[in-house]
């Protein structure tokens, strides 16, 4: 059992299967849901499902900066994954579900919530395709440069959900509060590097890790 | 001193009957037991008020008429359980779940304004001067779905003739109840919606026949999370138009704004008629989703002008209905 627990293997797999309840809960939603609008609700939860993976994502880096649990820079790429995997099919359901295909221009210019949702998958997307090890040493210092777009992805995520509010926001209010925790978080510790940039000896042994 | 120090077996002073009483015991025995069966009797008739009474016997005798016959009705289920009633709450889930909080016997309409009779109404007293009838009228909320719902009711008109507004009586505006003890959405810190709910039609809208009053469906007495006791159903415009729960009915000169919008002017008009030409500025309303749809069969349907009730076109005869939305 302690050799189990010990395993990086079964925390690998343990987060893995976690993560992808959410994927199993849609489905058994889309096929047994007796709601009266299955589709709508599948949508909205695959689109929640998406961000919560994105502000989870930025939680990593977090957790090992102020707790100093390196494990949780191992999950990071993962779950970013997650997010994005969610996020194509809360896109695919809305392009083939609920608009007709003949209206997807339209709605992409005419609707701006449309607009920032999709460019926020877009930035998902090419974070996607170059998160692959080979990637990452390919791209090398600009790497970094490239992942720091899931900053104005998450708020664009953020502001599709809030574009959407009818009546009520508290659910908006409360993701947009965890967010600006995580960004100011950032903020933070940028102003921290300013201050200390002289002392490039010490930058180094504040920020060793590239930021995410 | 001499103390007394009471027995065990003695009785307290307060156990002891009084000696009138117990002179009296036969018509004290009587006046109980008379008693008892008076607030039985009570009890029986609670169950029976007379607004639940009005409403029985007018289900009783329902006028079928042709309105909406051949549609598919949309399953009481599902009406009863995918609900917009912010009141509630914003989740379609809500009303169902909290509506049961709402005391809605007894209930009154205050009716001003510009009318020679206004004041507080029983609603009992202004069903026993109407017949119910029963209509099956589709329903587009402008969300994009749409039902098909058997409202049991009255037509407006009949009922505002009843407190014979003045000329000057251009607009007749309702207001929903206002009680944030029993309905938690009004409470809410996150609501962007300014209660009590307001909704209004130009009188001559409101005097069309298709207007209607409704206090059931499906045959029933209208649950509460669908607007009990008394609704508004204007089946030709969007759902929101047709307000639930009315406590309040104003007979107006001036236009004033409704719920929607002052909550969102560019989305919401005052008029919001049922046209797929003209968008909601966040989404399209060409089509509609006709519920109850599964994952594997939207159930997409083109929406119709003025929601398929042509009859009302005369209503907007020479009106640009893109500017008035």
């Amino acid at each position: 059992m302690r050799a189990v627990l010990a395993s990086k293997r079964f925390w690998w797999w343990l987060v893995f299967l976690t993560s992808a309840l959410p994927f199993v809960y849609a489905c058994v939603l889309a096929l047994t849901s007796t709601g009266s609008d299955p589709i709508k609700e599948v949508l909205e939860y695959l689109g929640v499902s998406a961000l919560c993976f994105l502000l989870i994502t930025l939680t990593m880096t977090p957790i090992k900066r102020i707790f100093g649990f390196a494990w949780s820079l191992r999950y990071r790429r993962m779950l970013g994954l997650y997010a994005l995997f969610y996020a194509m099919l809360h896109a695919l359901i809305y392009l083939l579900l609920i608009v007709d295909y003949s209206d997807w221009l339209k709605e992409l210019t005419k609707r701006p919530y449309v607009l920032i949702g999709a460019s926020a998958l877009l930035i998902l997307l090419v974070l996607g395709l170059t998160s692959p090890k080979r990637m990452v040493r390919k791209l090398g210092q600009r790497w970094k440069t490239v992942h720091r777009w899931i900053y104005p992805a998450a708020v664009l995520a953020w502001l599709h959900m809030w574009w959407q509010a009818r009546g009520g926001f508290g659910e908006e209010l409360l993701y947009g509060l965890a967010l600006l925790l995580l960004l100011g978080l950032r903020i933070r510790w940028a102003q921290k590097i300013k201050t200390t940039k002289s002392d490039p000896q010490r930058d180094k042994a504040i920020n060793p890790q590239p930021p995410c | 001193m001499l103390i007394k120090i009471a027995q065990s077996s003695s009785p307290k002073s307060c156990e002891i009957t009084d000696e009138s009483v117990y002179l009296n015991r036969r018509s004290f025995i009587a006046s109980t037991v008379s008693a008892a069966l008076l607030a039985g009797s009570q009890r029986v008739m609670a169950a029976q008020t007379p607004l639940r009474q009005t409403l029985e016997s007018g289900l009783g005798r329902v006028l079928k008429t042709p309105h909406g016959q051949g549609e598919t009705l949309t399953p009481y289920e599902n009406i009863l359980t995918y609900n917009n009633f912010y009141e509630f709450g914003t989740e379609k889930s809500d009303p169902a779940e909290h509506a049961h909080k709402m005391k809605v016997d007894p209930w009154s309409l205050e009716v001003s304004g510009h009318a020679d009779r206004t004041g507080t109404f029983a609603l009992e007293d202004i069903l026993r001067k109407v017949t119910l009838e029963e209509r099956i009228y589709r329903l587009r909320c402008v969300e994009g779905w749409s039902m098909v719902i058997p409202w049991i009711g009255f037509p407006l008109a009949s009922l505002i003739k009843q407190f014979a507004p003045t000329s000057k009586a251009k607009y007749v505006f309702f207001e929903t109840l206002q009680a944030p003890e029993q309905m938690p959405g009004q409470s809410s810190l996150f609501s962007s919606i300014d209660w009590p709910y307001v909704e209004g039609l130009r009188m001559d809208e409101a005097m069309h026949p298709l207007t209607l009053l409704a206090v059931g469906l499906y045959g029933k007495i209208m649950p509460n999370q669908n607007g009990a006791p008394i609704r508004l159903v204007v089946p030709w415009k969007y759902g929101f138009k047709s307000i639930k729960s009315i406590v309040r009915i104003r007979f107006v000169e001036e236009r004033e704004r409704t719920t929607w919008e002052k909550a969102g002017p560019s989305e919401y008009g005052f008029y919001s008629n049922v046209n797929p030409e003209v968008d909601h500025p966040r989404w399209s309303q060409k089509e509609e989703r006709r519920l109850p749809s599964t994952f594997f069969s939207p159930n997409k349907i083109p929406t119709q002008m003025f929601n398929g009730y042509p009859e009302v076109a005369s209503l907007y005869s020479g009106m640009n209905l893109r500017q008035n939305f």
